[in-house]
């Protein structure tokens, strides 16, 4: 009888155990599954262009969007330069995407170095978490496409009748930074991280101002625009009642948004502004080309843009904000 | 004297008593016992590690993923780009087979860093560079099977 117990208890451990490993083996491939189920569910779209700028560099300007129902990470970029048949990436990118957010790709966080790759075309593609390769959308520009057949969401096209114009005007990145005095600050000024700029619609009259807005070019023929002086912001305001005309220049700002901009006002200045890139353009100046603009009232800001687009001189001019003068 | 008896008692057919031989019996029955419990036990026990290696094995292996980032192949040199997709650890390449032809434990190195690794951890990206002989022809697609030290195996096409 005791044996007989004994062999009971045994056999019964053995079974519970043998369903506990059958357990375990049934949770591992149901998370399997969903784990295979959430990457075949991924969808991020890339709506990104690849330029390089100076030869050594190459730069994926854009936007990411995560189109599907969970939350994404973005690890890795990859750039391939198809003529010389060279390669790079950046490793790290730490991009999490919840369901439905864009992230808005530019400068130096997703360039990578390619050698003597001026001129040269190129593909790119992604990384996720979850280990899915992620091609640019070809809707919207591929390295060998070069019509874009749609627009990225925050930036407001100017071109709203066809011939007005190919620029695009970014209204979420209009900036300024108003000194306190109406004198030309010196070389290599500091102007801070974009966040500690003013983002309202108000300025004070007399003041010298720092402008920043982000211009994009939708040139159909996918050629680079630069941007040179004379090009200005220029408002058309009452000055004691007569309309006067005031400037803000064209200048030259280096750093970036986030450790920070220096303006350097006695600096030459051209901005480049490659296909469907967006980029960050400055001016500055006082606005006393017709003395003090009457204060208490708004008025209509415009951007006379003047360069080249490709070799061919370009100009035209974006109506883009109202500011009020205090 | 002695002798008279040891003959007596070998005459005596009554010998042990019944008290004595049950113990005896009871005796020989709990050794014996003993004996099969422990045998069942090693039995079930083996048993036990057995179909619990089995299983880990299994779910190890079920867990596996690995995506191919970039495959370039240049000069009759072949780089793999791969990542650890996966939910596990460890992830090591036991064998990688190209046109036909198997290359064993190929040198895996870390993307971050350039370091030497044996494995992948989760989420970590590596590479590994083969000279695949005969050299592959020019534009042309070919099939590429990598082969875990837990025997998985994941399939990608490149071109050359």
């Amino acid at each position: 009888m005791f044996s007989v117990l004994i062999m009971i208890s045994l056999i019964s451990a053995v079974f519970v155990w043998s369903l506990s490993e059958n357990t375990r083996y049934n949770n591992s491939v149901r998370q399997t599954n969903q784990a295979d189920l959430d990457r075949s569910n991924e969808r991020i779209v890339a709506n990104v262009t690849v330029r390089s700028l100076d030869g050594n560099n190459v730069y994926v300007n854009g936007t990411l969007q995560n189109e599907g129902p969970l939350s994404a990470q973005i690890t890795t970029l990859w750039v391939q330069n198809l003529g010389q048949k060279t390669y790079a990436h950046r490793d790290s990118l730490g991009i999490t995407l919840q369901s439905g957010n864009v992230t808005y790709l530019s400068g130096s966080t997703t360039s990578v170095s390619l050698a003597n790759s001026i001129g040269e075309s190129f593909d790119c593609w992604f990384i996720s978490g979850r280990g899915n390769i992620i091609h640019i959308n070809p809707l919207f520009g591929a390295a060998t496409i070069n019509i874009n057949y749609s627009y990225p969401e925050y930036s407001t096209i100017s071109n709203v009748s066809m011939g007005i114009g190919i620029i695009g005007f970014d209204f979420k990145q209009f900036f300024h930074y108003d000194t306190n005095s109406s004198s030309t600050p010196s070389n290599n000024y500091n102007l801070g991280p974009l966040a500690s700029w003013s983002k309202t619609y108000a300025t004070t009259q007399g003041r010298y101002t720092i402008f920043h807005v982000t211009l994009t070019s939708y040139d159909p023929t996918a050629q680079t625009m630069y941007v040179k002086l004379p090009s200005a912001i220029y408002v058309i305001g009452s000055h004691s009642g007569t309309v006067k005309f005031d400037t803000w220049k064209l200048v030259n700002v280096t750093g970036d948004a986030t450790t920070g901009f220096r303006l350097n006002p006695t600096y030459p200045v051209q901005y480049i502004l490659p296909h469907e890139t967006p980029v960050d353009v400055f001016f500055a100046g006082t606005g006393l080309d017709g003395g003090l603009i009457d204060s208490g009232a708004i008025y209509p800001l415009n951007i006379m843009v003047f360069g080249k687009l490709g070799t061919a001189d370009y100009g035209q001019n974006v109506p883009f904000v109202t500011l009020y003068f205090n | 004297m002695k002798l008279m008896k040891t003959l007596n008692l070998l005459k005596n057919r009554r010998g042990v008593s019944a008290v004595i031989s049950n113990l005896i019996l009871i005796a020989a029955v709990i050794a014996v016992g003993f004996v099969v419990l422990v045998w069942s036990q090693t039995q079930s026990s083996n048993y036990n590690n057995l179909y619990g290696n089995a299983i880990k094995s299994d779910t190890d292996q079920l867990r596996e993923r690995v995506a191919f980032e970039y495959i370039h192949y240049e000069t009759g040199n072949l780089t793999v780009y791969l990542m650890n997709s996966g939910t596990i650890g460890d992830v090591s390449i036991a064998s990688v087979y190209i046109n036909n032809a198997s290359y064993a434990s190929p040198s895996l190195r870390l993307l971050s860093d350039n370091a030497q690794t044996s494995s992948l951890n989760a989420t970590q990206e590596g590479y590994f560079s083969i000279s695949p002989s005969p050299t592959l022809a020019p534009g042309m697609n070919y099939p590429i099977t990598i082969v875990t030290g837990r025997g998985s195996s994941f399939v990608a096409t490149f071109a050359t």
